[in-house]
Formats: structure tokens, C-alpha cells, sequence
């Protein structure tokens, strides 16, 4: 669990119940589809300013950024420099489009407000605590199952993996040579480590069934995450609001 | 629709297998992704639809691990298993020359799916060096579309044509005990 971007959060973002919180992404990001880019970029300011105040600032913000910087770099360049014809002269030495440089700043500021958005739901909702929430709603375990069993098993895996390629290594398999050798020798990892995975699937499937799962439509949860007594209903307005927000972008770029 | 038990627990494992299929590829030193030999291989045994939904949980859970942008590419992970899933129900995963044909068609598929995402909801960036090669494209006068599409083709048929090689082999290796569990699989050998 350790790779995942959760850190623990004691505000109210923390509080929130996980689906409350999955509605206010949903919403967030059908709304930066209809505001003018100021509002875009008033709204992102927000948002990294909400981040920045959460236990683990620091962290939402490098992660933020690293997600960030790359992709406004290159939108930048694509749209000031390549896609429209230049009618301005950067330092007197840079040509660059007024159109493409509103254009990218318009596109930056909605990337990076809908970027935070998710990246707070990510640092401030565990998975556990979310497909808890699912389960409580009465989700099929199916659907909990697929979502949190590869959380469990990455670490498992990644470590057969490292166990396979030393031992092979160890035995004369090196990593040293041409791309074209690399290439041959990629099956000699891959085939023990997808034939074991599928030999454990088919008995943990087997000892799952063994134990009934899925015999009930849904599970009993013991502890659901605490729901505000305003849940509910702020959950249906924020979908309903997501729907008309949606309908209403597809409408404006049709128009 | 109900998944088996052993279903899921094929998604789950497709899952992971796409997950660390990057640090494969940065331990063998490879300049390609290898993040859907899981979602390829899931198609293979069980078919398009659980192709797809691999796709679909395969983002989503990067999405919880790496970032955001992973689960606006879920599409596109959904073409690959799609495609791939449907090359197999035809038979197209029997011999070597068929698995690079249908990496071939995997790409181009996910470029049509991958390319309004990218145009459209990233302003044609995703922030990854292949963004360099858009760069070239828009310098030799191509358009927007036309570079992304381009490009993604380009950064994609080379891993995805490995990927496939790679599931054929891994499907061939498997003792007939466990390839024939899987329904397309024991359509295959009857």
C-alpha cells in the first residue's frame, strides 16, 4: 500500500465520506467545462492554495507539479510556438502567438484545476475506505474485488519478478547485450512469472468460491466510513449538477 | 453479465502484470511501455469483454498510483483489449506472423480512440518526451491531429507488437491444464 499517492488527512477533506468526495471531483471537473478561462485559472489558484494547506502540502504539491509542469511545458510550446503564426517578438528575439499564448494559458489552468482536483481525492481517500463505501451502497463484491485485490498483489508480484530476474541472472542471463538480445530474453521473466500468477488465480479462485464469496448480491460492511447527515442529498445535487454541467459543455461545443 | 470467480481474478492479476510491466521494460533496459501485456493476455483467455474491462480497472488502479492522467487514457486501454480480444476470437493469436498483425491493428485502433483524448481534453500534450516528436511534426508544417496521431502510432507499434509476440509465447507455454480453463481457450483446442 505503500505506492499508493493516499497520505493520511485529519481536515475536513479527510472527514468527508469517500463518495461525497468522488461526486465533488465528478462535479468539479464538468464545471472547469464551462467557465471562461479566468474563472479556470481563479478556481486552480484555489485549489493549489486548498492543497497546499492539507497535512501532506508539501507532498500534494511536488506531486502536483511533477504531474503538472511537463504538460504545461509542452502545451505551451505547441500552441505559442507551432499553432498559429507568430505576431509577437518575445525579448525581441522569440516570435510567438498572442492567440496561442491564451490559448495555452486557458488550457493550463483547466488541466491544472481538474489535475488537483483528482489529486486531492487521491491524497485525502484511501481505497480501502472507498470501496468500503461501495460495499455499504451495496456494490457487487465483484466489483470491490477486482478493484482492491491488485493493490494487494503488486508488491507481491513486483517482488517475484526482482526474485526471477536475479536468479536468472545468476545463471548466466545477461542484461548487458543488444536491444535485440534484451528482447529474446524478456520471455524467460515473463513466462514463469504469468504461469505462477495464473496457477495462484485458479487456486485462490477456487478457495474463494470454497468460502462462498459472492453467494450474497452484496457484503455486510462492519465499519462503513461515517456519513455527514448532509451526504445524501449534497451527493445528488453534485450529480445531478455534473449531468446538467456536462449536457451544457456538449451543447457549447456543438454550438 | 456475471464474471466468474476465476475471472476476476484473471482481471486482478492482468492488473498487476500491466502494472509492473513498466519496471520490466526499465530492468531489460527496453524504450517501450509493456503496460498491457495483462490486459492482451486477459483478452486472449477469456475474450473481448473481460478484455475490456481490464482495460478499464487496469487505468483506473494506475490512476490510484501514479496519477490522474492515467484514468482519462482508460479508453484507450479499453480499445486494446477490445481489439485484442477479438483478434483471438477470430484466431488471430494461432501463429507469430498473426500476433504482430494484430499488434499492428492494436495500434492503430487505440490511436483513432487515443487521439480526441489527447487533442481534446490535453490540448494535444501529455507531458511524456514523445511530446518532442509532436514538436517535429507541427515544425514540418503537419496539423495538430495529424502530429498526435502520428505520434501515437509511432510510440505505440513497436510495444504493442512485442506485447502480443509476447503474449503468443507466454500462451503457447502454458500447460494445457491451465490454458484449457479459459472458455475461448477450450474453444480453441476442441
Amino acid at each position: 500500500m505503500s505506492s499508493l499517492l493516499y497520505r493520511t488527512e485529519k481536515g475536513w477533506l479527510g472527514r468527508e465520506h469517500p463518495l461525497t468526495k468522488l461526486c465533488l471531483v465528478l462535479w468539479a471537473v464538468s464545471l472547469i467545462l464551462i467557465v471562461p478561462w479566468q474563472a479556470a485559472a481563479v478556481l486552480a489558484a484555489l485549489v493549489t492554495a486548498l492543497g497546499a494547506t492539507l497535512d501532506s502540502g508539501i507532498s500534494w504539491l511536488k506531486r502536483w507539479l511533477l504531474a503538472l509542469t511537463p504538460l504545461a511545458i509542452s502545451l505551451f510550446i505547441i500552441h505559442v510556438c507551432f499553432l498559429h503564426p507568430p505576431d509577437l517578438l518575445w525579448f525581441g528575439l522569440i516570435p510567438v502567438s498572442r492567440r496561442g499564448l491564451l490559448e495555452s494559458v486557458s488550457l493550463i489552468a483547466r488541466v491544472a484545476f481538474a489535475l488537483g482536483v483528482f489529486l486531492l481525492f487521491l491524497t485525502v481517500t484511501h481505497p480501502s475506505a472507498l470501496l468500503k463505501a461501495l460495499d455499504a451502497k451495496k456494490v457487487p463484491p465483484g466489483l470491490s474485488y477486482v478493484l482492491a485485490s491488485p493493490l494487494l498483489l503488486l508488491d507481491l508480484f513486483a517482488e517475484r519478478a526482482r526474485s526471477i530476474q536475479a536468479a536468472q541472472q545468476t545463471r548466466g542471463l545477461s542484461l548487458a547485450q543488444s536491444v535485440l538480445s534484451r528482447l529474446l530474453a524478456l520471455p524467460a521473466l515473463l513466462v514463469p512469472l504469468v504461469t505462477l500468477g495464473l496457477m495462484d488465480n485458479h487456486s485462490r479462485s477456487a478457495a474463494l468460491t470454497g468460502r462462498a464469496f459472492r453467494a450474497f448480491p452484496y457484503r455486510t460492511v462492519l465499519s462503513p466510513p461515517p456519513d455527514q447527515p448532509h451526504g445524501p442529498i449534497l451527493r445528488r445535487i453534485l450529480l445531478a449538477a455534473t449531468v446538467l454541467q456536462g449536457g451544457l459543455a456538449t451543447w457549447l461545443y456543438w454550438k | 453479465m456475471r464474471f466468474s470467480t476465476r475471472t476476476l481474478g484473471l482481471i486482478s492479476l492482468a492488473v498487476v502484470i500491466n502494472s509492473i510491466g513498466g519496471q520490466i521494460a526499465h530492468w531489460f533496459r527496453l524504450p517501450i511501455f509493456l503496460d498491457s501485456i495483462g490486459t492482451i493476455l486477459a483478452a486472449v483467455l477469456e475474450g473481448p469483454i473481460v478484455g475490456t474491462v481490464t482495460g478499464l480497472i487496469s487505468n483506473l488502479v494506475r490512476s490510484l498510483l501514479i496519477g490522474p492522467v492515467e484514468a482519462a487514457f482508460a479508453p484507450v486501454s479499453m480499445m486494446i483489449g477490445l481489439v485484442a480480444g477479438l483478434c483471438a476470437r477470430l484466431n488471430c493469436f494461432k501463429y507469430l506472423w498473426q500476433a504482430v498483425l494484430a499488434g499492428i491493428l492494436i495500434s492503430f485502433a487505440l490511436t483513432l480512440v487515443a487521439v480526441p483524448i489527447q487533442v481534446y481534453w490535453f490540448g494535444g500534450a501529455t507531458g511524456a518526451g514523445s511530446d518532442v516528436i509532436i514538436f517535429y511534426f507541427l515544425h514540418v508544417g503537419r496539423a495538430l491531429v495529424g502530429s498526435v496521431a502520428l505520434t501515437i502510432l509511432l510510440s505505440n507499434i513497436a510495444d504493442k507488437v512485442i506485447s502480443c509476440v509476447a503474449v503468443w509465447f507466454i500462451v503457447r507455454q502454458l500447460p494445457a491444464r491451465l490454458s484449457g480453463v479459459y472458455t475461448p481457450m477450450k474453444t480453441r483446442h476442441s
